[in-house]
């Protein structure tokens, strides 16, 4: 054992400021955890504060039973749009592999990627400007062509709430999605391509021989890393895209938590519902590699 | 291949120096602005009791809108302040969310000399760090500054946990006639003018007189006519401008914000906002112009940026409360060749008001928490500042700050300042504003009283000049045509002073049990409210749904908050009058 | 050799019609962002913004006029340029490694690091700890806590993974220690996943202001770009809220305009360095050149 540890100093001395990074700024920070079990007053030594134990934890499930239309919301939409957001991007890092004329190729991946600069509050003026009821460039229009009678109220009407909030998240993000396929597409070695061409193989058989398998992996990464955020929502999205006649349906974990815990200066509040979301993120990745690794033999750790 | 290889190790190269580059110059940063800051901290220990103004001090300000504006010596006023105390500001932007600045730097405890806080729930952590340095003995010390805060200083010192004086606060004192703050309905004049200058003053005058004027105008510059606006989709929307109508007319005033009470001003105690009966009426208001198709359905989506820009387009009859959007509007609808319809506020009450026609309790703020000014334990020489503070409540020093210079800003006749022209180039021109340094010293006070020349500090404050500058001459002449002497003559007539005193103060623990039931207070009335203005299709129905909202609501407990909340009150009022 | 069929053809079309429809899906909205940052505010009525409603540049000129603007340039430029070398430095050292299943502990130090990507301390011991550590106030805090992320390094590492055996098997047969076997072998090859994590490095970097905000107001000489823009928001904002109070300021410009501005001054770089970029995803790899 320490001749193998002595052998393989050089990968350690390639990993030790790695962890010594990752552990001043992630691990050490973990003290503030203390926060959720005492009387804490900002200004005050953390440590000499009065002991409440788990006060905290016991208000956040007692206190509401809001929590099966929050879960409901945040889990539909983390899902759909985790789902939508990976299956366009590989889908459209595929297909632009196939486009043949190289600028166009160029000119549409950089172009996907600009909304991902765009803030959410311009997404929405941007979405009230086409979408809304009436005054939406839209709804104006199928009006006027007599199409519809009165317009959709896609921004307030709750039946489209989540199809709404996935799509729009699906085109912020296309281009930025899609660039960890375009790299996965770029390490396949051209012999793959050239052997099966010699092979007779048509571009579909390429594709879903050759492309797509080489894809596979990447792609379940990145579905066992995200779904350790399935309890994670974007705040400021959520913050401008909810209002009050489409709550039921879009309101999400981060935005009660918000409102009950900073919202009122409730830090011990929120360290505590943070501390409960990390142990529930680690048992979800957990839990999820371990599927991945039995079924498909690809895990992260 | 070997050149690609070669890129590669370059590019590694290149992190190492960058690195080492980034690391080094890190180091030094710290190293290099220590030193600068330690003498002088030791210097104010030493000297305690009168530092020579020969040794200049510069300040650090944390501000949230200063226009540009660096160091306050840049400006005439500022030039002026160093000249007699040899004291400069530094002005820091901080955007973004300050309150949590402000709870990182009492954590970090590397907060300013001078603080600016926006809520008392900081405040008292502030207090109970002891960050904060006490005013009593200055205030002893200062006649000035305890003549001019002698309503604030006793109603400051209830908000600290121990009574002592911690705070001022900017916009206080107020003199009612200065700051009439009205905010009802903003009406197109044209079709005023088509309806031939209407009297209106209830709910339903506005309903029929909207939809009369929707029949008459179908479409304003092939737009689709829309009969009113209002943001409901800002925070602020739904919680606090759907059930706005309590203040009105009679008894209740916002003292107590829009949470989950209300403060009546006649009775001295705070009531419950959801089951308020004028609350139920502004409510059945919505449902009515909601019905009749008045109420523009994008209301309930529309953020303050859609709202402002419906009311540019000049297709829009009416926006509820939110009346500060509408001098842009008019000055867009006049450049886009449409004069004749721009907007003036007018006033409304509900059925019952009408009634009863009791006096509109008019507010006006003894307090101002989201002003708050203290002089923090960071200070290097508090003495000094508190000289600074001293003089700003002379008559000279409050002259100066908000009036500027004799022969510049003002004349004197008849013993009166008398704005000069210069002056009103300020108030309409940002350059000239931050060449003289109007406004940039809130945190030294800014008293919106008259001086002893009985002219407002703030000039620009005066009745007449405010209208003269603040209305345009179709809006004047509209005012006329109503028969009114000026914009605000009619609340003049109907209102009377409601001064909020320590009802403004009051409020609980936020992070308490109470504290989220108010929340959730708060959550219920603003969901119900969507669907009381959305769901019933005729008055009964309205009748019916209310009564069920109102008994899911009970459920709630509110009862709990409410009676705490006038605990309190009365608490404070027996503290307040041993301070007496 | 080339092959031509005629549902290879069929697709060829199809699929350039759909890219040029999702071509007008991402530009269209940028349309509607241009035209408003140059519109000015009193004219603009509502719904769709096609062109410019009363043509003004005040928004960019505002934007652009103040003198930190060019600091706040470099600042972001340092940022953009050091944060992803640093980042790619660590992450790619650490993710190699953490290939390596024969190194003791492995199976422990995956799990260190990818367990950090759900943890969430808070923002109060950070800044604690940020106090304590002396980096406030330096331009070291733009860079040291971001100088491994955890996510490039799955990335990464899933990459390597994927390539063929062979190459790591032939060069320890040629007696290369485990350094050179990282830097000469897998290094080199690895540039499509390496432009892709250093792409959202970079984009991070450039985009990145709240920290300047939590940790750095004090120090102005350290603010990037993107806050001199979002400080002058916040003035066009407060600004809004004087004349909202009665006090007639015209002004050309709202924070709506200004943020459609800042948005196309933000796009604008990316816009021009993106298409260089795209060099490194080209699609196939030379292996076997590699290994002859």
């Amino acid at each position: 054992m320490i001749t193998k540890i002595v052998r393989q100093r050089y990968l350690y001395a390639m990993l030790i400021p790695a962890v010594l990074i990752v552990f001043t700024f992630s691990y050490v920070p973990l003290f503030g955890w203390l926060i959720a079990f005492v009387h804490y007053q900002p200004g005050y030594p953390l440590f000499s504060s009065e002991w409440v134990g788990l006060q905290q934890f016991k208000a956040f499930f007692t206190e509401t039973n809001d929590y099966m239309y929050l879960l409901r919301n945040t889990l539909s939409i983390n899902i759909g749009a985790l789902i939508a957001n990976l299956g366009t991007a590989f889908l459209f890092a595929l297909l632009l592999n196939e486009i043949r004329q190289r600028f166009f190729g160029k000119l549409i991946q950089t172009v996907t990627f600009f909304p991902f600069f765009i803030s959410w509050i311009i997404i929405y003026s941007l979405s009230s400007a086409l979408f809304a009821t009436s005054s939406g460039a839209i709804n104006e229009t199928l009006v006027q062509w007599g199409w519809i009678d009165e317009g959709i109220n896609v921004l307030g009407d709750p039946t489209y709430s989540w199809a709404f909030i996935i799509l729009i998240g699906v085109w912020k993000f296309l281009g930025y999605n899609s660039v960890i396929f375009i790299s996965a597409i770029a390490s396949i070695p051209s012999e793959f391509y050239e052997a099966a061409q010699i092979d007779g193989a048509n571009r579909f058989q390429r594709m879903w021989h050759i492309t797509i398998p080489n894809l596979i992996p990447t792609l379940i990464v990145l579905l066992i890393l995200n779904s350790g955020w399935i309890l994670n929502s974007n705040f400021e999205q959520f913050y401008l895209f909810t209002n009050t006649t489409n709550w039921e349906k879009m309101e999400v974990l981060d935005i009660y938590i918000y409102r009950y815990g900073l919202q009122l200066l409730n830090y011990p509040y929120a360290t505590a519902v943070g501390i409960m979301k990390t142990v529930i993120s680690l048992i979800i990745i957990v839990s999820v590699n371990a599927i991945a690794k039995k079924s498909t033999g690809k895990a992260i750790f | 291949m070997k050149a690609s290889r070669r890129n590669m190790t370059l590019l590694v190269m290149v992190a190492f120096v960058l690195l080492t580059a980034a690391c080094s110059s890190g180091n030094s940063t710290p190293l290099a602005t220590e030193p600068s800051t330690s003498p002088e901290s030791t210097s104010s220990s030493t000297n305690e009791a009168k530092v020579p103004p020969q040794e200049e001090y510069v300040i650090k300000i944390l501000t949230q809108d200063n226009d540009q504006i660096k160091r306050s010596d840049e400006t005439k006023i500022g030039k002026a302040i160093k000249e007699k105390f040899n004291i400069v500001f530094d002005f820091v932007q901080t955007p973004g969310n300050y309150t949590d600045k402000l709870n990182l730097m009492l954590a970090g405890g590397d907060y300013p000399e001078i603080i600016t806080i926006r809520d008392n729930a900081t405040f008292d952590k502030y207090v109970r760090a002891s960050a904060l340095l006490p005013l009593d003995e200055f205030v002893e010390k200062s006649p000035d500054f305890a003549n001019m805060f002698s309503v604030q200083i006793p109603l400051w010192k209830l908000t600290a946990p121990d009574g002592k004086l911690y705070k001022w606060e900017g916009g206080v004192p107020v003199d009612f006639k200065n700051y009439i703050e009205v905010l009802d309905i903003g009406v197109r004049t044209d079709v005023l003018k088509q309806q031939g200058w209407p009297n209106l003053l209830s709910t339903e005058d506005y309903i029929k007189f909207l939809k009369q004027a929707l029949k008459d105008n179908p479409t304003t510059n092939g737009q689709k006519t829309l009969g009113m606006v209002v943001p409901f989709a800002e925070p602020w929307g739904m919680q606090g401008i759907s059930t706005i109508m309590y203040e009105k007319g009679g008894r209740y005033t916002a003292a107590a914000g829009n949470m989950g009470v209300i403060w009546n001003q006649v009775d001295k105690q705070f009531e419950d906002m959801m089951m308020n009966e004028y609350v139920k009426e502004s409510l059945g208001f919505f449902n009515k112009l909601y019905r009749e198709g008045i109420l523009d359905k994008d209301s309930f989506t529309d953020k303050y940026d859609q709202f402002v820009e419906k009311l540019n387009s000049g297709r829009v009859l009416s926006s509820w409360y939110v009346v500060w959007g509408l001098s842009t509007a008019n000055q867009g609808l006049i450049d886009a060749g449409h004069p004749e319809m721009q907007y003036i506020n007018m006033p409304v009450r509900s059925m019952t008001q009408m009634e009863r026609n009791e006096k509109r309790q008019i507010r006006v703020e003894d307090t101002r928490p989201f002003d708050i000014y203290a002089i923090t334990k960071n200070a290097k020489q508090p003495e000094r500042i508190k000289e600074l503070l001293a003089w700003a409540a002379t008559e000279e020093g409050r002259v100066l700050l908000q009036s500027g210079f004799e022969g510049e800003e003002y004349t004197i006749v008849d013993n009166k300042r008398v704005p000069t022209e210069a002056y009103k180039k300020t108030l309409t021109d940002m350059d000239a504003q931050r060449s003289v340094g109007f406004g940039l010293f809130n945190f030294l006070g800014n008293v919106l009283t008259n001086g002893q020349d009985g002219v407002p500090y703030t000039m620009a404050f005066d009745p007449i000049i405010q209208d003269e500058l603040g209305l345009t001459k179709e809006m004047r002449e509209a005012y006329n045509a109503l028969g009114w002497e000026n914009s605000k003559d009619y609340y003049l007539e109907t209102g009377e002073v409601a001064n909020t005193g320590i009802a403004g103060t009051v409020s609980i623990d936020s992070t308490s049990e109470l504290g989220t039931l108010h929340q959730k207070m708060v959550d219920f009335r603003v969901k119900n409210s969507t669907n009381l203005i959305i769901k019933p299709k005729n008055d009964e129905e309205f009748d019916t749904l209310y009564q069920s909202v109102i008994s899911d609501y009970q459920k709630l407990n509110p009862d709990l908050v409410i009676s705490e909340y006038n605990r309190l009150y009365q608490e404070k009022q027996a503290q307040l009058n041993q301070l007496k | 050799m080339k092959e031509r069929t005629i549902s290879g053809t069929l697709f060829d079309i199809g699929n350039f019609l759909f890219m040029l429809f999702i071509l007008l899906l991402m530009v269209f909205p940028f349309i509607y962002i241009i035209s408003y940052s140059l519109s000015s505010p009193n004219m603009l009525k509502g719904g769709l913004v096609l062109f410019p409603a009363g043509f003004t540049f005040d928004s960019y000129a505002k934007a652009l006029g103040d003198s930190a603007v060019l600091k706040g340039a470099l600042v972001s430029i340092a940022r953009a340029l050091i944060g992803p070398a640093v980042m790619l430095f660590f992450t790619s050292m650490g993710a190699y490694v953490l290939t390596r299943s024969d190194l003791v502990g492995v199976k422990f130090f995956r799990k260190y690091f990818v367990f950090t990507l759900y943890i969430s301390s808070g923002i109060i011991p950070m800044y604690l700890l940020m106090g304590y550590l002396q980096l406030k106030g330096t331009f070291l805090i733009y860079i040291l806590p971001g100088a491994v992320s955890v996510f490039s390094m799955v990335l990464i590492k899933t990459y390597i993974e994927g390539l063929p055996k062979e190459l790591e098997e032939a060069a320890v047969v040629d007696g290369a220690n485990d350094f050179k076997l990282f830097f000469q072998v897998i290094f080199p090859i690895c540039t499509p996943v390496f432009a892709a994590v250093v792409l959202f490095e970079c984009v991070n970097q450039w985009n990145a202001f709240i920290d300047t905000q939590i940790y750095n107001t004090m120090s102005p000489n350290l603010y990037p770009l993107q806050y001199v823009l979002y400080n002058t928001l916040n003035q066009i904002n407060s600004l809004e809220q004087l004349r909202d109070q009665g006090q007639k300021q015209m002004s050309a410009i709202t924070p709506q305009t200004f943020k459609m501005a800042i948005t196309v001054i933000t796009v604008l770089p990316i816009a021009c360095v993106y298409p260089f970029l795209q060099k490194y995803f080209i699609k196939g790899l030379l292996v076997g050149s590699i290994k002859g």
